[in-house]
């Protein structure tokens, strides 16, 4: 006897699309749009994000760069020199400070050898800033680039990456790092927040709402790092913060993925973490993606929202870049090593 | 033969260009930005009345009196309407005020209102962006401009588009102040309608170039693919947004109150509510600073003092009845507010 489940397609059964040929399941079944190579891409959020930005890269594709430099010193991991952006209020709030419609307060910390930092991307420059006036400069440059690339991608890609975040009691500005790790504020008043579902998914529709002022057509993806927590601030067991944590930010990408029929989700997240993937893609540290799990995110993303078929000159290229041979399992190394956490600081 | 023309300011370039045209003609020509209480409207209607071929645009201001189209075309022999040229679209943040500023009555409505809700200069300055333009219709303006004079022009028997399309990029110096190119191709609409015969000439001078230059700032230049800058221009003079913005500031402060168009009371309420986190209506930043001068007797601390008063506040009569209750105001006006004492 039929039942309303009997037509439905083989992805949509657990036996026929899981339970599979591990290298053989595919999550992705219809991309909501196709980049090409004439499109302008940017991405940002957590580390994780890093890997699409050298996929694009290597594949030709046309990948944003609107402040180039070397990568020793944060140039040419992102389209401008931001660091990871782990939460979706650092990412609304980066938007925000680069419009002066947001002028935290906290505009410089001091590490331990006396330099100073940009709190908003403490580890870009790795000799810090002799003084304010540096900071400021470097800042402004910065923050006109982070306005060219609002403006000009076509794709704007987001790896949501974590849920707690320090926040400035002074006026709500969100760093990526606590105070200490790398620098400290001139004061105390910085906690920390775990942020839920509702004002993440407000978060990034504020964002969006925003980025569309600027930019009318842009198109985004979502993706949800697959990598756990380095350490919880809370009371509770690493493991039980990470499962939450990315509970959360998968929801928000699907809320907001739902809602929008310009944003798309990516299951980059499903792709490593899936229960076919027995957690081989993962490093003997149960924290870090194996090169082969970012090759098979890399590799979906792709096939399925890669349209190479027009191989159009990309309009802007990227920074030079070492080249990454990934035949080999050094050069595979060596860009995974080249993705820059912020968070490894807090284990010192 | 006796050309006419009456016009606001953009008869300077249009008379230039109808006298290239139609070479070798006495020309009359009237603004009517010339014009003041003590003119003699009837004799200089009298006068335009008396010309074998009359020019104007379609003026209806009442205080034109016999000068209005309505009254005047019918008395002249052979009379051609043609069109002012307003154009937003290239420069959607200069407004027309009644005061004279840095570039005479264009003002910049995100500087005014920048300063109205009290923000220094360099943060008004960073807020000359992508983000506010967009929030505040900037980028709409092209289009919407576009419309409105394609409807103004046609009601008069013209076409804009035509118009224009002989005028590429950007064809406004100003917004009220069209390039010459487009006005030669106003003038060739308005002379052949005129019956004329038509003939090659040579651009004449822009001379409403050499009296203001309005840039279309950068982000909006990119959307229209055009050339974009923030260099201002008044006379010979020319000086970049930083300036334009701290010049503008301190006229706007010698000005004190006065007349401010809704595209103030927009920018104004964007700053209110993206920038200061402030609700629309209350008190504004430059409120507190002055009630910290005149009740306190000092400046206020920082411009985020000034802000975090403003958003607690509903008004004014609240904030001073809070200043004036303050330890700081008793503490300061002690001897003046103690009770006599014996």
């Amino acid at each position: 006897m039929p039942n309303p489940y009997t037509d439905r397609p083989d992805v949509t059964f657990w036996k026929r699309s899981v339970a599979i040929d591990p290298a053989a399941v595919d999550p992705v079944v219809a991309a909501k749009f196709t980049i090409t190579p004439r499109d302008r891409i940017a991405t940002a959020g957590s580390c994780f994000a890093q890997h699409i930005a050298r996929t694009l890269v290597r594949q030709g594709f046309g990948y944003l760069v609107t402040e180039a430099g070397p990568e020793d010193r944060g140039y040419g991991l992102y389209p401008a020199r931001f660091g990871n952006l782990y939460s979706v209020r650092q990412l609304l709030q980066l938007f925000r400070r680069a419009y002066a419609l947001f002028e935290p307060l906290d505009e410089a910390w001091t590490r331990p050898d006396g330099a100073l930092v940009d709190p908003f991307r403490p580890q870009v420059e790795p000799a810090g800033f002799a003084d304010i006036a540096a900071l400021r400069a470097d800042r402004a440059t910065h923050l006109a680039a982070v306005r060219r690339m609002f403006e000009t991608c076509d794709v704007f890609v987001f790896t949501l990456g974590l849920t707690e975040a320090w926040v400035s009691g002074v006026d709500g500005a969100v760093f990526p790092l606590a105070p200490g790790v790398v620098a400290s504020p001139q004061h105390g008043d910085i906690g920390f927040h775990n942020f839920g579902v509702a004002e993440m998914v407000a978060d990034f529709q504020a964002f969006l709402a925003d980025l569309r002022l600027v930019n009318a057509g842009v198109r985004v993806i979502l993706t949800v790092s697959p990598v756990p927590l380095i350490a919880t601030f809370e009371d509770r067991h690493a493991l039980v913060a990470t499962a939450y944590s990315k509970a959360v930010l998968r929801v928000v990408a699907e809320e907001v993925s739902r809602a929008d029929p310009a944003v798309a989700y990516f299951p980059s997240y499903e792709i490593i973490t899936g229960h076919h993937t027995g957690y081989r893609f993962f490093a003997p540290d149960l924290r870090s993606v194996t090169p082969q799990g970012v090759d098979r995110v890399m590799a979906l993303f792709a096939r399925h929202y890669l349209d190479a078929a027009a191989p159009v000159a990309p309009r802007v290229t990227a920074a030079p870049r070492p080249v990454v041979n990934t035949d080999t399992q050094n050069a595979e190394l060596a860009a995974l090593y080249a993705v820059v956490c912020d968070e490894e600081a807090i284990e010192g | 033969m006796r050309i006419g023309v009456l016009a606001n300011c953009q008869r300077l370039g249009f008379a230039d260009c109808v006298a290239a045209l139609l070479p070798g003609h006495e020309m009359r020509v009237v603004g009517i930005g010339q014009l003041d209480r003590t003119s003699d409207l009837a004799a200089i209607a009298d006068d335009l009345a008396a010309c074998d071929l009359l020019f104007t645009q379609n003026l209806t201001a009442e205080w034109l009196g016999p000068l209005a189209m309505a009254r005047l075309m019918p008395r002249a022999a052979r009379a051609v309407v043609f069109p002012s040229i307003a154009f937003t679209g290239f420069q959607p943040d200069s407004i027309v005020g009644p005061e004279q500023g840095l570039m005479g009555v264009a003002h910049s409505a995100l500087a005014m209102a920048c300063h109205a809700e009290g923000l220094p200069p360099d943060r008004a300055v960073r807020l000359f962006n992508a983000f506010t333009y967009g929030a505040l219709g900037y980028f709409d303006q092209h289009d919407i401009s576009f419309r409105f004079m394609t409807r103004e022009a046609r009601a008069l028997g013209y076409d804009f588009g035509a118009l224009i399309r002989e005028a590429p990029g950007v064809f406004m110096h100003t917004t009220n102040h069209p390039r010459i190119d487009v006005l030669m191709a106003v003038a060739r609409a308005a002379v052949a309608r005129a019956g004329e015969p038509l003939r090659q000439a040579p651009l004449p001078h822009d001379r409403l170039e050499d009296i203001a230059l309005w840039p279309v700032y950068p982000e909006i230049a990119a959307r229209l693919g055009v050339a974009g800058g923030l260099t201002f221009g008044a006379g010979a003079r020319r000086f970049e947004l930083r300036e334009m913005v701290e010049r503008s500031y301190d006229t706007y402060r010698q000005m004190g109150d006065f007349v401010r168009p809704p595209a103030i009371a927009r920018a104004r309420a964007l700053i209110r509510e993206r920038v200061l986190g402030l609700p629309p209506p209350g008190v504004a930043i430059e409120d507190v600073r002055m009630a910290y001068r005149m009740i306190l007797g000092r400046d206020c601390e920082s411009d985020a003092v000034a802000a975090d008063h403003a958003r607690r506040y509903a008004s004014i009569a609240a904030m001073r009845e809070a200043f004036l209750r303050s330890a700081e105001f008793r503490l300061r006006h002690a001897a003046a507010i103690s009770p006599p004492s014996g």
